[in-house]
């Protein structure tokens, strides 16, 4: 059972430039084009900007300091179920409307390791049933959001080349290759699942004991009901109750200030929501050409009129970057406020557990000899400590061995078998020299190839196609769409332009979508449609960035043509 | 009127917005003089004669002297082949404004100068040493008026223009009132709009609180001489739609510092005003968010009942004279308001209104 990514629409708008983009994407074949640098692969980039990549942020400035807003609307395909969401980004800020569902909101997101951002992976995650986990110096940890694209998304500048290159966080984690490859050809399955499992809880369970004996003052029930039944510690017994009263009085104030730093953060929200509005009004009204919207009569012009305007407008920009700063401060004092509380609960719960049994102790001499023996028990626990330790060194032992274990190996070599099948067969429909050493073709071996220029192009392109085909036939993977930026490099001659197009039309994945991007001039437009009519049986939703001509000019003048879309994102946002 | 000058008669005009450096640079020179011009008659052309000119008058409106200035932006410094050409354009502007028909006093003078925003470097063409001679003007030697170069270099200058005007030599006696310098401004526009925001709030300081809407609005002052065309090639300097004259210069400037609008003094005001209208705990918050909204309602067309209550509150502004309590006046106002005019309003947002614009049109009386 595969999760489907549908890409339906991207939508840029800057509220202080008054400019917008907008297009919409095709079931099947998307090629976005235009001439050099003029926002081709900016498509590519926001997409990922506003799924909560921060990748690219510095290829995306100008655009993020127009201050300008995005959205996504797509579709998650599950079991022939269809959910839409719409993904809203708004600098540090996503937005996230599902059908029937309050907006949720994640706040500073634009640090990787922000507990909103942290919060925001846990979310997407979720969505796409995606497990794969990494390991850096501090352990496994869930893999970044990038992660879920890395096989699917071929950027402009480094994809070409390199390969795991498309992003650039990847650099810290161990055995990045392996654990990527076993992930997305579903060979973590094929182990011994639930014996290790089984180890893995052991050690979780000695970890635990572990602990527990080293804070036994604090954390074993029966312990410190014996502790404070026995007449030896009385005066402790108080102490016991009156730590639980002072903690209860301690989490009432932290709760007081959550609900008032919610409220104060609602105030800010409500007053960035009318500042928008003003905002948007206001450049309407411009003394230089804008109307009264009230009269409609055209406004005059004169030096003070205008001198008020610019005013007002540096005034209203101004107040709402101290809006938004201070909703995103509030936001992190929410955030650490809430683990606070959760923190001081539990351990509320727990103490207030066991002065419930102490209260309910029926004191015999049963249970007088049980708590003399527990006293016993206190004083073994040291020996304990140090068998626990040795049983879990066992235990951390056997489960290194289990990476490296046989079937493991054998799994890697047959699913490598057929990687080279597919990938020969592509290297040979490109017309590329044939590939001989092991390092080149065996899968788990390749890291780079020996060729460049054109050569390197189309082996590169070989191997994402003959990855991705191997993808597409395992169990439970993601399915994200597959994105090309720039398939042609600029020094490519038309002949072999032809077969890079017909290799993609005849290979092309048969379950996603496939985004592809091509510089073309204004004079080779014509090239397009023929690309098209002859690869893509004229399927393709053709897509042209600043009308072929432009450069640098991705946003466009916002001509009012959206109004009940740019409504509808602003009310998420608001 | 000789033909050379004919031809940069609208130069620039079609397409405005080439001439933002142009504008700028009138601004900057406006700054740098406006101590010693603010109490002296002159009027500013632009895209007249040449990119712009400071013209001085008489208190008979005859004019004693002119400041004429082309300026021209660069990425490269300027060298000796690349001044030719301009020299010849600057001495075809001195004739046309000894022709120029309008009044001036016997003793007219005017100063040629060609200002950039890169080092020119100017020598007499010779190479090895001891033959070489040359100087460059940059940020440490800002100015340089042609009569003080040395003679080789002026030599050079004169032979090459001399092939450049052909048999007409007039023009060549106007080098006399040349000089060339270096204004140290960026490249980029909005960097250029900067160091004018810097030096505006040197000259004003506090009283303006917004120095960058003051900028934005001075540069209008300049809007529509430059859309005007000079009628039928003729450059006239009595054409007063291209004049940008000291009164509606002095007019702006009392504007950028009495129409000041300090948002964050009013929005200051918010800790006074729950105490001074008595209004209950309860109500406290919204009471507060509904005045600190209503300075950015009243900027909005839009926001019609909003737009009421402050044209409400400025044409009763008199009635504050009568009042030595703010708090009586603004309840006085309220009342007023009440009984006049209907909004849909609560009763809180009106009073929370009328304060805000109590405290807006009182900043600005």
């Amino acid at each position: 059972m595969k999760t489907k990514l549908l890409i339906n629409k991207l939508f840029a708008y800057s509220e202080s430039k008054n400019k917008y983009f907008y297009t919409e994407f095709d079931q099947g074949i998307n090629i976005i084009y235009g001439k050099n640098t003029s926002g081709k692969s900016t498509i590519f980039q926001m997409l990922l900007y506003t799924l909560g990549i921060n990748d690219n942020n510095d290829y995306l400035k100008e655009i993020i300091e127009e201050g300008a807003f995005l959205r996504v609307d797509f579709q998650v395909i599950n079991n022939r179920e269809s959910e839409k969401i719409t993904f809203v980004r708004d600098d540090e800020t996503i937005f996230i409307k599902r059908v029937d569902k309050p907006i949720m909101r994640f706040n500073g997101i634009r640090a990787n390791q922000s507990a909103e951002h942290i919060k925001l992976k846990g979310f997407l995650h979720e969505l796409f049933n995606f497990t794969l986990k990494l390991e850096n110096k501090e352990g496994y940890k869930a893999a970044p959001i990038e992660a879920m694209f890395l096989p699917y998304y071929i950027p402009q500048s480094v994809g070409w080349v390199y390969l795991r290159k498309s992003f650039s966080s990847f650099e810290y984690y161990k055995n990045l290759k392996e654990d990527y490859l076993d992930y997305y050809l579903g060979i973590e399955s094929l182990v011994d699942r639930d014996k290790k499992q089984e180890l893995e809880r052991k050690l979780k369970s000695k970890e635990d004991e572990i602990k527990f004996y080293l804070n036994l003052e604090n954390s074993n029930d029966e312990f410190q009901i014996t502790k404070l039944v026995d007449e030896e510690f009385v005066e402790e017994s108080l102490e016991y109750i009156k730590l639980h009263s002072d903690n209860q009085v301690l989490l009432n104030e932290n709760e007081e200030e959550y609900i008032s730093k919610c409220n104060e953060q609602s105030y800010y929200k409500e007053r960035l929501s009318l500042l928008r509005k003003v905002s948007r009004h206001h450049k309407k009204q411009n003394p230089l050409e804008g109307a009264c919207p009230a009269c409609d009569r055209e406004l005059s012009f004169s030096i003070t009129s205008s001198y008020k305007y610019f005013q007002e407008e540096n005034d209203t920009e101004a107040e709402m970057v101290k809006c938004k700063a201070m909703i995103k401060k509030l936001q992190g004092e929410i955030n650490s406020l809430g683990k606070l509380i959760n923190v001081r609960k539990e351990n509320n719960l727990k103490t207030y557990g066991i002065l419930k049994r102490y209260f309910n102790h029926n004191i015999s001499f049963d249970s007088w000899l049980n708590n003399k023996v527990n006293i016993q028990l206190i004083h073994d626990i040291k020996y304990k400590l140090g068998v626990l330790s040795t049983e879990k060194i066992t235990i951390e032992n056997s489960l290194k061995g289990f990476k490296t274990e046989e079937e493991v190996q054998k799994s890697r070599i047959s699913k490598s078998k057929e990687f080279e099948r597919i990938f020969l067969g592509y290297i040979d429909d490109l017309g590329v020299k044939t590939l001989k050493e092991d390092r080149y073709i065996s899968l788990y071996n390749i890291s780079a190839f020996p060729s460049q220029g054109v050569e390197l192009h189309k082996t590169v392109l070989a191997y994402n196609f003959a990855l991705n085909k191997l993808i597409e036939k395992t169990d439970g993977i993601h399915r994200f769409p597959f994105m090309l930026d720039a398939i042609f490099k600029e020094d490519i001659e038309q002949s072999n332009k032809n077969a890079i197009i017909e290799f993609i039309g005849k290979n092309k994945p048969n379950d996603t979508q496939l985004i592809l991007s091509i510089a073309e001039t204004k004079e080779n437009e014509k090239s397009i449609h023929e690309y098209n009519k002859k690869y893509f049986n004229g399927r393709a939703k053709l897509i042209c960035i600043g009308e072929g001509v432009r450069e640098r000019a991705f946003l466009t003048q916002y001509d009012g043509s959206m109004e009940n879309y740019l409504d509808e994102t602003l009310n998420i946002i608001n | 009127m000789n033909n050379q000058s004919k031809a940069a008669v609208n130069a620039g005009v079609h397409g405005s917005t080439g001439t933002e450096f142009q504008k700028h640079c009138a601004l900057y020179f406006l700054f740098e003089k406006y101590n010693d011009l603010k109490d002296r008659k002159y009027f500013i052309c632009i895209e007249h004669h040449d990119d712009f000119l400071f013209c001085y008058q008489n208190s008979d409106e005859l004019i004693s002297s002119i400041d004429s200035y082309q300026a021209k932006k660069s990425s490269e410094k300027w060298e000796m082949s690349g001044l030719y050409e301009l020299l010849r354009k600057m001495t075809g502007v001195g004739l046309s404004l000894n022709a120029d028909s309008m009044p001036k006093v016997n003793n007219y003078t005017h100063n040629l100068e060609f200002i950039t925003n890169n080092s020119i470097q100017l020598s007499n063409g010779l190479r090895g040493k001891g033959k070489n001679k040359s100087i460059t003007i940059n940020e440490s030697n800002s100015r340089l008026k042609f009569t003080d170069l040395d003679t080789e270099i002026t030599n050079k200058i004169e032979a090459e223009l001399t092939k450049l005007l052909g048999k007409d030599l007039e023009g060549l006696k106007e080098l006399n009132n040349v000089s060339l310098a270096y204004i140290d401004f960026p490249k980029k526009s909005a960097g250029q709009k900067d160091s004018l925001v810097g030096l505006l709030s040197r000259i004003f300081g506090e009283k303006v609180s917004d120095h960058r809407a003051a900028v934005d609005a001075l540069l209008l002052l300049f809007r529509d001489v430059e859309n005007t065309l000079n009628q039928g090639n003729v450059v006239k300097l009595m054409d007063e739609s291209k004049r940008v004259s000291s009164a509606s210069i002095n007019d702006a400037i009392d504007i950028i510092t009495t129409k000041t609008m300090a948002f964050d003094l009013w929005r200051n005001e918010e800790k006074e005003v729950c105490r001074n209208l008595e209004i209950s705990i309860p109500d406290k918050s919204e009471f507060k968010l509904n005045f600190i909204n209503s300075f950015d309602r009243f900027k909005d067309y839009r926001q019609v009942e909003h737009k009421k209550i402050l044209s409400f509150v400025k044409e009763n502004s008199n009635i504050m004279y009568r009042f030595t309590v703010e708090t009586d006046c603004i309840l006085e106002l309220y009342q007023m308001f009440r009984k006049n005019i209907s909004s849909q309003l609560s009763e809180l947002s009106i009073k929370a209104a009328i304060y805000a614009a109590y405290i807006e049109v009182r900043g600005q009386l």
